[in-house]
């Protein structure tokens, strides 16, 4: 499996992604100083407290991860269906489950990694930056960085598990287009903040639309033995 | 006599319609043989299900000797195949294809990826995309591939599309070398009468999803062997005179005046010389040869579809 997996990587040359996650956070550093002088300028403060200022980063990052994400389903899944390469991937000697498996298996681990880390990075640099400017009226406690990293990091399983719901979408028609706007939609709906509270917050949400996310990967290709390629 | 390939009674149905129907198809080890049939008898189809890319609607396909299943991945080992045109990772070189293609095959003899261009005769090529080769160049890094871990079975579908002449006769060549030398089993499919010919020694014709008829080439040459026929005033004074003079005796009579010559000691010319030198009157004098275009149209038309 771990040899399938590298040579996907290979073979699609998915290092190259990596200046895109890069140039995706350079982006959203952007967007988070653009938040805190839009505020200050009408006389609020943006980050009024770690907590606060945790939750916008994550209502950042995992839309952008998913939708990226999204991006990678295309990549090795939905294209390789539309150029019939697929058909070349099943005439090989190796089981098409594991095939399969290891290409969700690299958009999975692809998500949680780039919303996990995405999220450490900026934090720290966000904690950097306020141990020399003290914009944030409250310190740091240890709670609540152990609150964050923990939400943190469910939040990222979570969205994992979410970034395959497209793959049911996009799988119907073998159409890169309906993969990323099934995944716009998806991250708009679940991101979307109404009155200071998103879906995001209750963690039964996230934790089920991942759940249905990994159904949704398993029914897709539950017969893959079975059923003909064209 | 051992089969490569059996198939008994392989059927599919796509929504209804029978596109392939009961098929019996028999390979032998070390043949060529040539699926031979107009456009959309089937011909990819049954390639499909042999590749296990399509599961039979019915019937049972054995591949060297074992029966093909939903989970048969081992036999994929040992086949190397190109069906209906071949597919690339159109970003990554000839090389990096080459080279993915044998990781996941499991083959890992460096010197093979050379060897596999230098039959096909691709040079020129590193440092160029796939997506900027031309169709005839796609076709010889196909079967480049599908050499390059040296199959027991080769299934090429269609592999002298889009080749000019001269790769035309290349691939031929190839083909019986492959056959010969490294006796791999090959089923090669076409609907160009002539190539089939020149290339296959089994040749299976297949219309409108049926196999109507399996036949040696030896056996077509047999049954379609050139000959002069002749007519002349006096039979017997002509058989004598043939078999005494230029010792011909492989002779058939049609009518009380007209016979055939099946020898091909002498040329019609020569016969002609000899039979007015000595006496007989020749009324008319004529080389036939059946062509092998005649004998599949009036297979094909036969089995019910007009050509």
């Amino acid at each position: 499996m771990r040899k399938l997996i590298s040579l996907e990587i290979k073979k699609f040359k998915l290092f190259s992604y990596l200046k895109g996650v890069g140039i995706a956070n350079l982006v959203i550093m952007g967007l988070l100083c653009l938040i805190y002088f839009a505020e200050k300028s009408e006389g609020t403060i943006a980050y009024g407290s770690y907590e606060m200022a945790f939750a916008a980063f994550g209502s950042i990052i995992r839309p952008t991860f998913i939708i990226f994400a999204a991006v990678l389903i295309s990549r090795l899944i939905i294209d390789e269906y539309k150029s019939n390469s697929i058909t070349l991937m099943f005439m090989y000697p190796i089981n098409r489950k594991k095939i399969i498996v290891s290409k969700l298996i690299i958009v999975a681990s692809f998500t949680f990694l780039t919303i996990f880390l995405s999220n450490l990075l900026i934090g720290s640099v966000f904690y950097l930056v306020d141990s020399y400017l003290h914009f944030v009226p409250k310190e740091l406690t240890a709670e609540v960085l152990k609150d964050g990293l923990l939400s943190m990091t469910l939040e990222a399983i979570a969205s994992a598990g979410m970034a395959l719901i497209p793959l049911y979408f996009g799988m119907r028609k073998k159409s890169v287009p309906t993969t990323i706007v099934s995944a716009i939609i998806l991250v708009s709906l679940t991101s979307s903040s109404t009155g200071g509270v998103n879906l995001f917050a209750f963690i039964a949400i996230p934790i089920s639309l991942a759940v249905i996310g990994c159904l949704i990967a398993y029914f897709s290709f539950r017969n893959i033995e079975k059923v003909d390629v064209n | 006599m051992s089969y490569i390939i059996k198939t008994n009674q392989l059927t599919k149905t796509y929504k209804g319609k029978e596109v392939v129907s009961n098929v019996n198809m028999k390979v032998k080890k070390g043949e060529i043989y040539g699926f031979l049939g107009p456009n959309g008898a089937g011909k990819t189809t049954i390639m499909k299900m042999l590749t296990n890319l399509v599961k039979p609607t019915s019937g049972e396909i054995e591949i060297f000797g074992e029966k093909l299943t939903n989970t048969s991945y081992e036999v994929l080992k040992r086949m190397g195949s190109i069906i209906e045109y071949p597919v690339f990772y159109d970003r990554l070189t000839a090389r990096e294809n080459l080279e993915l293609h044998c990781e996941y095959m499991g083959y890992y003899d460096k010197k093979a990826i050379d060897a596999a261009l230098d039959l096909v005769k691709l040079k020129n090529i590193e440092d160029k995309s796939v997506k900027d080769f031309s169709l005839g160049m796609k076709q010889r890094l196909g079967i480049a591939r599908s050499i390059i871990t040296k199959p027991e079975l080769l299934i090429l579908d269609e592999p002298i599309n889009g080749l000019d002449p001269v790769g035309i006769k290349e691939l031929r060549e190839l083909f019986h070398m492959l056959c010969r030398e490294y006796g791999i089993t090959m089923l090669i499919s076409s609907h160009i009468l002539g190539e089939m010919e020149q290339i296959a020694d089994t040749i299976g014709v297949i219309s409108d999803g049926k196999l109507i008829k399996e036949v040696s080439m030896d056996e077509i040459h047999e049954q379609n062997k050139e000959y002069i026929e002749l007519a002349v005033d006096d039979v017997k004074k002509a058989f004598y005179v043939l078999d005494e003079i230029l010792h011909l005796t492989n002779f058939k009579v049609v009518d009380a005046s007209r016979f055939r010559i099946y020898d091909t000691g002498a040329s019609q010319s020569e016969i002609s010389k000899t039979l007015i030198l000595n006496g007989v009157m020749i009324e008319e004098i004529n080389k036939k040869n059946h062509s092998l275009e005649d004998y599949f149209l009036t297979l094909i038309n036969g089995g019910g579809i007009s050509a």
